[in-house]
C-alpha cells in the first residue's frame, strides 16, 4: 500500500513522516524544505505500508515549481492520502483539501500544529469538520508525537467521498462555510515572537537586525569551529595519535611505498599533519580536525536559524539584491545551504519557479559559494599568520568570490532571455527551536559528510600519492604551465591541486598548503580553486538538475570566470 | 476609498477589491489566500521596488512589487 503525505508547504509533513516511519528527514521552519520525495515504511496491520513524504503544494492547479510538478505527479500513484493540514491556517489549507477530493483517493486529515492553534486562540471543532468533509480528522502535534497513534489507528477508516463539481468561486464559498462552522477565534494580544517576527521583516528595523544576525553567524561559526579544532581535535591528534603514527613510521621504515601511502613525507623526522600527506596523517587530520569542527559549527547555527524561522525574513530583506542577478529573495536558501555543501544548495534551487532562475542560481552556487569544507581549509591556510596570512587575506578571497557572484549574476541576467518571476511566499511565524530537532538535523548532515565526504578524502589522498609516483602531474604541469605560471602566477605543480579539486576541494587546499606558496599565491590559488570546477558530487547533481547542455554551459562559465578572477587577482596583488 | 495597495501606509488596514494581471498571477496569489474580499494589513511597505509584506489575520505573506502594483484595495478614508 502506498500512503502519501500531502499538504501545503511548511505544515509539518516531514515531521509526521519521521513520526510514522522512524526515518529522519530534514525539516525546517520554512516552506519548501522538502524538494525531493522521501519514502519509508511502517507496519500497518499485517502489511508493510510505504509512506511517501511529498513536497508541499499550495494548490492542485498549474504547478509553479519543480517541487510542485513532482508532487502533482505523485498524487496519481497513491492508494491513500494523509492530508496534513495546518490548524493555524485552516482556510487556506482547506482549499487544497477540497481540491484533492475529486481525485477520489481514500483520505484522512491530520490537523497538525493543533497546539499552536490553541495557543493562538483558535478552536477547531474536529467532529464537526469530520462530518462536513466526510473523512476522518485527527488533531496532531507531530513535533511532540501527540495524536500520531490516533492517526495511524484511523487510517483504516479513510474514505473517498464524492464531491460535487465546483469552480474556483464555489470552492472558496464552500471553504468559507466550513471554516465558519468549525472554527472560533478568541481575541488575544500579540505575543513577543509575533512582534519580533514583524520587526525583523520591516525594512526600517529588519536590515540592521539582519546585519547583526549575519555578523553574529560569522563569529559564532568561527568561534565554535576554532574552539573545537584548537581545544579538542589538535591536542588529540598531537598527543594521542602522533606517537602511534611515529611508532608505525619507525616500524615500516621511511622511504618505502607503503610508508609514503600511509604516513607520507616526514619533515625533519617528524609528521606534519598538513604537509606529510599520508592516508593516516593528513588524510585523517584534514577531514576530522579541520573540516568537521567547522561543519559542526556551521550546521548547528544554520539549523537554529532555520527552525526559528529567520530565513524567509532574510529572503524578503535581500529580495532587491537578488533581483540584480535575476533571482528573487527566496534564492537565499540555495545560496545559504550551498555554504554548507553545494549539493543540497543546488537541490534547493527546485524551490525556484523558472528554468532560467534555476540555471542562474545553480551556476552562482557552484561558482561563487564556497562549501564549508573549503572554507575551513581557506581559514586554516590563508588565515594562518604562520604563513603570512590573516583575516584580511581571507576577507580578500571572500570579497573576490562575492564580487564574482554579483558580476556573473548580472551578466547572466542580461544575457539570458526571459524575465524572472517575482517573490511570492508565506512567512511562517517564529517558533522556538527544539534542541532535539536541531541536534537530530545536525547529526544527519554530519553523517552525510562522514559517509560520503570522508571516503572521498581518503580516495583523494590515495590518488594523489599514486599519481605522484608517475610522471603524470609533471606532464600536465608542463602543458598547463603557461596558464598556471603566467596568468595566475602559481608554480607548475599547482595544477595538480586544481585537478584534485575535482574530487574534493578541501583536499586540494591541503595540497596547496604543502606547496610552500606565498600568501599572495595562496589567495589566488584558493579563489581559483573555489570557482574553477565543481567537485564531482556537485557536478553529478548539476547534471541531474540542469541536463547536459546547461551543465556544459555552466561549466564553461566557471572555467572562464575562475581564470579571469585569478588573473585579475594576480595582477592586482 | 479605492486605492492602490502600494499607496497604503505601513500598518494600514484595507480590503482587497480587485486583482489585475494575468491568470497565473491571480492563481498564485489565490493559493496564498489573497483574493477579493479579504481583509489585509500592510506590515512592511515597499521602498523603491522592494517586496511588500502583508498580514492576513495572523499569517504573513510577502509579495513582489509588481504583483502588489496590480492589487487595488478599499481603505477607510483618512
Amino acid at each position: 500500500m502506498n500512503i502519501l503525505l500531502v499538504g501545503q508547504p511548511n505544515v509539518g509533513k516531514s515531521v509526521v513522516f519521521t513520526r510514522l516511519t522512524g526515518v529522519h528527514v530534514i525539516s525546517s521552519n520554512y516552506p519548501g524544505t522538502t524538494v525531493e520525495f522521501t519514502e519509508g515504511f511502517m507496519p500497518l496491520g499485517a502489511e508493510r505500508a510505504r509512506i511517501v513524504d511529498v513536497p508541499g503544494i499550495y494548490s492542485l492547479g498549474a504547478p509553479t515549481s519543480t517541487a510542485e510538478e513532482v508532487a502533482t505527479r505523485m498524487i496519481a500513484e497513491g492508494d491513500l492520502v494523509i492530508n496534513v493540514v495546518d490548524a493555524t491556517n485552516l482556510e487556506r489549507n482547506l482549499r487544497l483539501t477540497l481540491q484533492l477530493m475529486p481525485r477520489r483517493k481514500p483520505m484522512v486529515i491530520a490537523l497538525n500544529l493543533s497546539d499552536e492553534a490553541r495557543h493562538n486562540g483558535i478552536d477547531i471543532d474536529c467532529r464537526r469538520l469530520e462530518e462536513l468533509l466526510g473523512v476522518p480528522v485527527v488533531p496532531t502535534v507531530a513535533i511532540t508525537g501527540e495524536g500520531i497513534k490516533d492517526l495511524v489507528g484511523r487510517l483504516a477508516e479513510a474514505t473517498a467521498p464524492e464531491p460535487p463539481q465546483r469552480d474556483e468561486d464555489a470552492l472558496w464559498t464552500e471553504v468559507g462555510h466550513i471554516v465558519k462552522a468549525v472554527q472560533t477565534v478568541r481575541h488575544r494580544h500579540h505575543t513577543f515572537l509575533e512582534w519580533l517576527g514583524d520587526c525583523t521583516v520591516k525594512t526600517t528595523t529588519g536590515l540592521s537586525v539582519a546585519a547583526v544576525v549575519l555578523a553574529a553567524s560569522f563569529f559564532a561559526v568561527r568561534f565554535v569551529g576554532e574552539g573545537i579544532t584548537a581545544g579538542i581535535m589538535e591536542p588529540m591528534f598531537e598527543r594521542l595519535w602522533k606517537p602511534v603514527m611515529m611508532k608505525l613510521s619507525a616500524a615500516i621504515g621511511s622511504g618505502g611505498v607503503l610508508h609514503g601511502l600511509l604516513i607520507g613525507k616526514l619533515l625533519d623526522g617528524q609528521i606534519d599533519y598538513v604537509q606529510s600527506f599520508g592516508l593516516l596523517t593528513t588524510g585523517l587530520f584534514v577531514p576530522l580536525a579541520v573540516v568537521l569542527p567547522y561543519l559542526i559549527a556551521f550546521y548547528l547555527w544554520l539549523g537554529l536559524l532555520e527552525d526559528f524561522g529567520y530565513l524567509p525574513r532574510l529572503a524578503v530583506l535581500l529580495d532587491r539584491l537578488f533581483h540584480k542577478v535575476g533571482l528573487h529573495g527566496w534564492a537565499v536558501v540555495p545560496n545559504l545551504l550551498g555554504m554548507g555543501c553545494n549539493v543540497p544548495g543546488i537541490l534547493a534551487t527546485r524551490v525556484l519557479e523558472s528554468r532560467r532562475e534555476r540555471f542562474i542560481a545553480a551556476t552562482l552556487v557552484s561558482i561563487a559559494v564556497p562549501c564549508a569544507a573549503l572554507q575551513a581549509m581557506i581559514w586554516a591556510l590563508v588565515g594562518n599568520p604562520a604563513r603570512g596570512g590573516g583575516g584580511l587575506y581571507v576577507l580578500l578571497v571572500y570579497g573576490a568570490l562575492g564580487l564574482s557572484w554579483l558580476f556573473i549574476g548580472r551578466v547572466l541576467n542580461k544575457m539570458l532571455t526571459g524575465k524572472s518571476p517575482e517573490l511570492l511566499m508565506e512567512i511562517p511565524p517564529y517558533r522556538w527551536p527544539l534542541w532535539r530537532g536541531v541536534a537530530k538535523k545536525l547529526w544527519m548532515r554530519l553523517r552525510g559528510f562522514t559517509r560520503e565526504g570522508v571516503p572521498l578524502v581518503f580516495l583523494g589522498v590515495l590518488f594523489v600519492n599514486l599519481l605522484y609516483m608517475t610522471p603524470c602531474f609533471h606532464y600536465v604541469g608542463a602543458v598547463t604551465a603557461p596558464v598556471t605560471t603566467r596568468l595566475l602566477g602559481l608554480p607548475d605543480e599547482a595544477i595538480s591541486a586544481l585537478m584534485v579539486g575535482i574530487l574534493r576541494k578541501d583536499m586540494a587546499m591541503g595540497m596547496l598548503g604543502a606547496m610552500h606558496l606565498t600568501i599572495k599565491q595562496l589567495v589566488v590559488a584558493s579563489t581559483v580553486l573555489a570557482m574553477f570546477f565543481p567537485c564531482v558530487a556537485t557536478f553529478v547533481v548539476m547534471f541531474r538538475e540542469l541536463g547536459l547542455r546547461d551543465t556544459a554551459k555552466s561549466t564553461t562559465i566557471m572555467v572562464v570566470a575562475a581564470l579571469a578572477a585569478g588573473g585579475i587577482l594576480n595582477v592586482l596583488l | 476609498m479605492k486605492i492602490r495597495l502600494l499607496d497604503l501606509k505601513d500598518s494600514g488596514l484595507a480590503t482587497v477589491v480587485e486583482i489585475g494581471g494575468g491568470h497565473g498571477i491571480r492563481n498564485r496569489l489565490l493559493s496564498l489566500g489573497i483574493r477579493e474580499g479579504v481583509a489585509i494589513m500592510v506590515i512592511s511597505a515597499a521602498r523603491g521596488h522592494g517586496p511588500v509584506v502583508l498580514g492576513l489575520g495572523q499569517n504573513r505573506v510577502a509579495i513582489g512589487h509588481g504583483m502588489a502594483a496590480k492589487i487595488m484595495v478599499e481603505a477607510p478614508a483618512p
